[in-house]
């Protein structure tokens, strides 16, 4: 039983700021869940609620059916990476691996020669075993990185949390260690929640994602699903790189109207009550073609090898078309050709939100 | 390209003359510098001469001031020739006025140091001036040369910069040494006396009569007494108070802190009165106690604010971690804040130490017996108004300060750790 459930749950500081807002969360045993947000949605707030280093301010959190709110957080049994690391500096990487196990209280303590052997485990998988003798400053930041989740580990946490955990590193070792996460997750099985505001991340680790804004949670799904199906425009914008196509309009007799921008909705959409709305289509679906389709400007153009981003204008609106570079369309041209273009969407792929 | 678009309005880069404008030897500069340095030097004779009132002396050093000004006002900017001709026409009258007045005086050392002032800026002046490099800058110079004397500069500007900045702080360090060795001498000298020639005997009478008196020893141990007692006592209040000022929040804390410094701000002799009185009170008169808790209190601020400085830069994910490891908040404090605090806490440790080991107001008002006195109320005590015994003194206090030494040696390493606190994480 190693589910983590949040009911209902507030957090307000002294001052009146209230940083998590009726927050209903449920992450199942074995599930890699990633909070998701920009800096000050709350999503860290969480974290550390659960992890006992904030008080809840009104509701309830559950770790395996147990009301843990008031429970100090070494009795939570959990593991946590934090994105400093953390690490005892004036320990060595085998005494900072150790700590928790050594601390644990008199009844539940391991003999020495377990805790040995968790250690020395822990250490092997993660590819310490040379380092174990060094203090935390003659480390990179890589190794480092492995023994604060070492240190997690080695107490086999009912939750694994992670707060932030690769901001640190360059680029490339990030990338090595969300592979290398994603393995240890996948070699555990430890319940684990991931706070991070990069949406790589969460869209290459996690089982499911919630995405957080102003404190409240916006939606809670695997990461495909949030991806193409965003619950609302802020979940859209957020997700994927350039952001979805957002034009803020009105429906009427099955056309959309912005501005001078008109055009016919498509046939899944097509039955949309009058009002209000917001249509959204990632760059990705708007097609650009040579003939036929809507008349753009060309605003600018952004090559980037593999793929071609266009900044257009149609008729007054802002739109992003993303193509992935052909080998017939003049790839060798750095310069913006034509002054105009036409675009195509893909239809199944719009989606329109109410205002 | 239009090489208009480059200029800023003050140098056009198309120029080809830039080396030209920009070149003023590297003499020059120095010289601009130095003679400030040389007249403000000479300004401070001059007052040495108005003490002595020393009318040659008065009328020489200031005639000298007035041309080293007066030549540093007049040092060539590389325009007009007669510039150069009229610097070196004062130099050379400062130079003169220098020779004239070391001749007219004892040739003490003081007196070679303060003509020296004046001497050699005026020669080297002078032997700049006619240099050839100077000459041909002020006649105008063609590009090629400018570049060349730019480079020069480049060269010569470490050794003359080290040159002048060392001649300061040789003065700076001279002001300290200069008592130091002073006392040095009179402990190793013959008899009670102060003055001399320095160096001019050598004896260790002072030192065996202050190690073979039973009083210097009694002393000394109330001394250690009183400061290990203060320092342990300070440490063990201030530890734990700078802890919970920098991690906690508590109704009154800006308050306590603030008056924390406001305390700082009374000189001791208004507190002197009162706690006489509690001291007395307490029949705490005459004991080490009384001396350790009232040092105590008195260097209990300074050390709950250095304390409180260091625990701010220890990083509260540090102590977070712990928690989640299981650690209660005393495990915290005592297995990873105090083991990564340990370079503050020797710092104030030794701050502790070393305000009560030189401390002398409360000692000497408290601990009147003579079986009672400090070190430092010791020393006062040898010199009473009959029979001063210089030489013993001066042995003594040459003993009081060496352990004070040897600490500072030993917590070197420590001492620059707790001072840079802050200033990088580890």
């Amino acid at each position: 039983m190693r589910e983590v459930e949040f009911k209902a749950v507030n957090k307000t500081y002294p001052n009146g700021y209230v940083a998590v807002e009726r927050l209903d969360l449920r992450v199942e045993e074995g599930e890699f869940l990633v909070l998701l947000g920009p800096s000050g949605c709350g999503k860290s707030t969480t974290l550390r609620m659960l992890a006992g280093l904030e008080t809840v301010s009104n509701g309830d959190i559950l770790i395996g059916g147990t009301k843990v709110n008031d429970l100090p957080p070494g009795a939570r049994e959990l593991g946590m990476v934090f994105q400093s690391y953390a690490l005892y500096p004036h320990m060595t990487i085998e005494d900072n691996l150790s700590f928790g196990l050594r601390m644990a209280k008199q009844g539940e303590r391991l003999d020495s020669r377990e805790i040995a052997n968790r250690v020395g485990e822990a250490a092997e998988m993660l590819d310490l075993t040379q380092l174990l003798d060094r203090k935390p400053k003659a480390l990179s930041g890589g190794q480092r990185q492995r023994v604060a989740i070492g240190r997690a580990l080695v107490r086999r946490p009912k939750v694994l949390l992670m707060d932030e955990p690769l901001s640190n590193l360059d680029a490339k070792l990030r990338n090595q260690m969300r592979i290398e996460l994603r393995r240890l997750h996948e070699l555990h099985g430890t319940t684990t929640v991931y706070v991070t505001h990069d949406q790589v991340e969460a869209m290459t680790l996690a089982d499911r994602i919630a995405i957080m804004h102003g404190g409240i949670l916006q939606q809670h799904a695997p990461p495909l699903e949030a991806y193409h199906n965003p619950n609302n425009p802020f979940v859209a914008s957020f997700l994927g790189t350039p952001a979805m196509n957002l034009i803020q309009g009105k429906v009427e007799n099955q056309k959309f109207k912005a501005g001078d921008l008109c055009f016919e909705l498509p046939d899944h959409l097509k039955d949309t009550q009058c009002g209000n709305y917001t249509f959204g289509i990632r760059p990705e679906n708007v097609n650009v073609v040579s003939q036929g389709g809507l008349r753009c400007d060309v605003r600018g153009v952004e090559r980037l090898g593999d793929q071609t981003i266009y900044h257009l204008n149609a008729a007054g609106q802002e739109v992003t078309a993303l193509r992935h570079q052909q080998i017939d369309e003049g790839f060798t041209s750095t310069t913006v050709d034509t002054s105009y273009v036409h675009i195509s969407l893909t239809e199944p792929a719009t989606v329109l939100f109410p205002q | 390209m239009n090489s208009r678009l480059l200029t800023n309005g003050m140098i056009d880069v198309s120029n080809p003359n830039i080396a030209q404008q920009w070149y003023v030897p590297i003499e020059i500069q120095m010289l601009q510098r130095w003679l400030l340095c040389a007249v403000l030097m000479n300004l401070i004779v001059l007052g040495g001469e108005l003490l002595r009132s020393d009318t040659t002396g008065i009328y020489l050093t200031g005639l000298g001031v007035g041309s080293l000004m007066i030549t540093r006002l007049l040092l060539p900017d590389g325009t007009a020739s007669w510039q150069r001709w009229a610097a070196l026409g004062f130099a050379a009258i400062g130079l003169v006025l220098g020779l004239v007045s070391l001749w007219n005086s004892d040739l003490s050392v003081y007196d070679y140091w303060s003509r020296g002032w004046l001497i050699l800026p005026a020669a080297l002046t002078v032997s700049w001036l006619t240099s050839a490099s100077i000459a041909d800058w002020c006649s105008g110079i063609s590009a090629d040369r400018a570049e060349a004397g730019l480079a020069r500069n480049k060269r010569l500007e470490v050794t003359l910069e080290a040159v002048g900045s060392h001649t300061l702080l040789i003065h700076a360090v001279a002001l300290v040494i200069i008592p130091l060795v002073w006392i040095f001498d009179v402990a190793v000298s013959p008899g009670n006396v102060l003055g001399g020639e320095i160096g001019d005997a050598f004896t260790l009478e002072h030192f065996e009569v202050i190690l073979g008196s039973p009083t210097f020893w009694v002393w000394t141990k109330n001394s250690l007494i009183v400061s290990l007692g203060t320092t342990l006592l300070g440490l063990s209040l201030a530890v734990p108070a700078g802890y919970a000022f920098s991690r906690f929040d508590f109704s009154g804390k800006k308050q306590s802190m603030f008056a924390f410094m406001l305390i700082q701000m009374f000189p001791g002799i208004i507190i002197l009165v009162p706690y006489f009185m509690v001291m007395k009170t307490l029949g705490l008169l005459n004991t080490s106690i009384g001396l350790i808790i009232a040092y105590s209190v008195t260097t209990l601020p300074l050390c709950v604010w250095m304390l409180k400085g260091f625990f701010d830069t220890v990083p509260r994910e540090l102590e977070e971690a712990a928690m989640l490891d299981g650690c209660t908040q005393l495990q915290i404090f005592f297995k990873i804040v105090l083991p990564l605090s340990l370079p503050a806490v020797a710092i104030t440790a030794l701050f502790s130490f070393l305000s009560a080991w030189n401390e002398f107001l409360l000692a000497l008002v408290f601990n009147t017996s003579n079986d009672q006195f400090t070190l430092p109320v010791g020393l006062a005590s040898m010199i009473p108004s009959t029979g001063q015994r210089w030489g013993d003194f001066a042995a003594a206090s040459i003993l009081v300060s060496t352990p004070v030494v040897i600490l500072f040696m030993l917590f070197q390493k420590s001492l620059v750790q707790g001072l840079s606190a802050g200033a990088v994480k580890g």
